[in-house]
């Protein structure tokens, strides 16, 4: 107990933009429980026990970090839209103050014919946010005293003199689901370029209401031809029966969308799948994934014999990280749809 | 009744009527030989805030040139009009004028200048914005714009009286308001009520409460310009000067102040003054400080709070 009169909490940070795009990776819902532990934060927030979203947050993203552990768990719940509006006070952290990697994606072609008329717009609006966006960045300092304090936050723009001090309401944390992922017990295990899943997404008819997502694994028998078939998808279908493939499906109003990824070095950077899976998830829970993939690095899917699903998401790492340790990952974790026939 | 000037600095007068624009949908403009008034009474916005600002219209101003004006009454002549058709036309002439953006617009023309006058259309009284100039291909050219205006009687004129304030408590020189607009329309999203506080050190703060959150953000060191000296004599109950570090506050609501927060258009400096509980009253000038070329007084009303 000879801590007790020391905060819990103490970290500072001289840019919270990779904290705040974490946070917001996870804002699917307003209120979130934060866990504080030596390894940094974990963010959880739930959406009516069917989904689970964790952001971990390792200490690597700040630049001083000092947890003094008290007697009962550092756990809270607190607003995450607050959080995440305090953050972005001095206008550096919001959804727009982003680096070139998403003027990238963000210029790409989305459905055909869509691009021609905005582009040279987006590219001059992005060069102009960026040109502002680049020099000037919010530091913080987050200290909490402990259970039944609130959670004040310091923010400073670094070049001029305004501060901003934000006191966080904390609340005794929700009972939370957090079902555990079984790693013994997996079906198929992907690893992937976050691009690749996120464009998908995006290519989803906006009316599907489940999204099927579909592995056979490699050495299959090659399927039966198409009567109509070209020379050329025959050939591409004959190869990806023998490499094995992932698919997305998705069935709109107008039309089913089937994305294939086929197990090749390009698309995958690993692909674990001994017989064929079939599951359907919830589509909105699905989409939720689309924020998170915003400027993250790989994604990896893992689903159990039973259909729960892990996706992991990992952000790109920050210079000083050592060898193992990452820049923030964000968990969402859902069970799988009953089928229907 | 006869008015006539050129405007001289269309970019200008463009964002002023852009910033008035965000408060009302018309104004008063009281043109006098001297100087040129914009007004929006209180009741002409919702929020309450209200503008009376005045503009030098002397020879070679900031804003106008060759102005002449005649009347029965002093000299004086008060219009009013809508701000939207104002805006069109001085969109239209700041495109011709090619000032705006700096980007030469294709419509631009050389040599240009604009006049407005005062004219009539049967019963009608209009204003009429002459634009002329040349196009790139050195023709002569010339656009009008008329608007409807409406002139005020004297009785309508006695009605409207600049709001009487107490002396205020501070005066504080105000960041840089589109950087002041940024932070406050974010905690826009977050309460409705604003307090607004400075001390004679320089400091500014702006607290918002929400269920959720506390948020302070604050700025020092801004300049705090000392009270003239008539104040001092007048002030002759012989108060102490209050400590430099005693906060004055008075809390608006953020509606009514990003209201005023457009005025970042102007692009000039601001003094903000605090009447602790009565309003904030803050003074946008137009130019540079010392050119005396005019200010936008904008009045934003206290909110009772019941802390």
């Amino acid at each position: 107990m000879a801590n007790q009169d020391l905060p819990v909490l103490v970290a500072e940070t001289n840019d919270v933009r990779p904290f705040a795009r974490l946070l917001r990776g996870i804002g699917l819902r307003h209120n979130a429980v934060m866990e504080i532990s030596e390894a940094g934060f974990a963010v959880t927030v739930e959406e009516v026990r069917t989904l689970c979203a964790i952001a971990w947050i390792p200490t690597s993203l700040f630049t001083s970090f000092t947890y003094n552990q008290p007697s009962i768990p550092a756990t809270f719940e607190f607003n995450l839209d607050s959080l995440l509006q305090c953050l972005n006070i001095f206008g550096n952290a919001g959804p727009t103050s982003s680096n070139t990697a998403t003027s990238a994606v963000k210029s790409k072609r989305r459905w055909a014919g869509e691009g021609e008329v905005g582009v040279d717009e987006d590219n001059e609006e992005y060069q102009v946010s960026g040109r502002k966006g680049k020099e000037r960045k919010t530091g913080m300092r987050m200290e909490w005293t402990g259970q039944g304090h609130d959670l004040n936050v310091l923010l400073s723009d670094d070049s001029r003199g305004p501060t901003t001090t934000c006191e966080l309401r904390t609340m005794e944390p929700e009972e939370l689901m957090n079902a555990q992922f079984d790693p013994d017990d997996m079906a198929l295990y992907v690893i992937m370029k976050s691009e690749w899943l996120r464009d998908a997404l995006f290519d989803l008819p906006p009316s599907c209401t489940r999204i099927t997502l579909l592995a056979h694994p490699p050495k299959e028998p090659i399927p039966p031809r198409e009567p109509n078939a070209t020379v050329s998808s025959i050939g591409r279908r004959e190869r990806r029966a023998e490499v094995g493939q992932f698919t997305i499906l998705a069935e709109g109003d107008f039309g089913m969308t089937e994305l294939d990824y086929p197990n090749d070095k390009e698309v995958m950077d690993k692909f674990d799948c001994a017989e064929k899976v079939k599951f359907s998830y919830n589509s909105s829970h699905f989409a939720l994934l689309h924020r998170a993939l915003h400027q993250s690095l790989k994604v990896c899917l893992q689903i159990e014999k039973s259909g729960f699903l892990c996706v992991q998401i990992m952000m790109p790492l920050s210079e000083n990280v050592e060898i193992g340790g990452h820049s923030g990952i964000l968990e969402f974790k859902m069970h799988a749809l009953e089928e229907d026939d | 009744m006869r008015f006539r000037t050129g405007i001289s600095n269309v970019a200008l007068l463009h964002k002023i009527t852009r910033s008035l624009a965000a408060l009302a949908r018309s104004c008063v403009i009281r043109l006098s030989p001297e100087q040129v008034h914009f007004i929006v009474p209180g009741n002409e916005s919702s929020t309450g805030v209200q503008v009376w600002s005045s503009v030098s219209a002397e020879h070679c101003s900031t804003l106008f040139d060759a102005y002449k004006i005649e009347s029965n009454a002093n000299n004086e002549i008060w219009v009013e009009l809508h701000l939207d058709s104002l805006l069109k036309i001085l969109r239209s002439a700041d495109s011709s004028v090619g000032s705006i953006n700096e980007s030469r617009s294709t419509a631009a023309l050389t040599e240009s200048d604009v006049t407005l006058k005062l004219n009539k259309k049967g019963q009608q009284p209009i204003w009429s914005f002459e634009i002329r100039g040349y196009t790139a291909q050195r023709k002569p050219m010339s656009i009008t714009h008329e608007i409807p205006v409406k002139i005020l009687s004297a009785r309508r004129q006695a009605e409207l009286n600049e709001p009487l304030c107490p002396q205020p408590d501070i005066h504080v020189v105000l960041p840089n308001l589109l950087e002041l607009r940024n932070i406050v329309s974010r905690l826009s999203h977050m309460a409705d009520d604003v307090k607004v506080s400075a001390n004679h050190e320089g400091r500014l703060e702006l607290t918002a409460k929400a269920p959720r959150v506390n948020l302070t953000t604050t700025w020092n060191d801004l300049s705090v310009p000392s009270s003239n000296i008539d104040d001092d004599i007048a002030n002759d109950d012989d108060q102490p000067p209050p400590p430099p570090d005693q906060m004055f506050s008075v809390t608006v609501a953020i509606k009514g102040f990003l209201k005023f927060l457009t005025s970042h258009l102007v692009g000039g400096a601001a003094i903000a003054c605090i009447c602790e509980d009565h309003c904030l009253i803050a003074y946008v000038y137009i130019g540079e400080l010392n050119e005396a070329g005019g200010v936008l007084t904008f009045f934003v009303p206290a909110k009772m709070t019941d802390d």
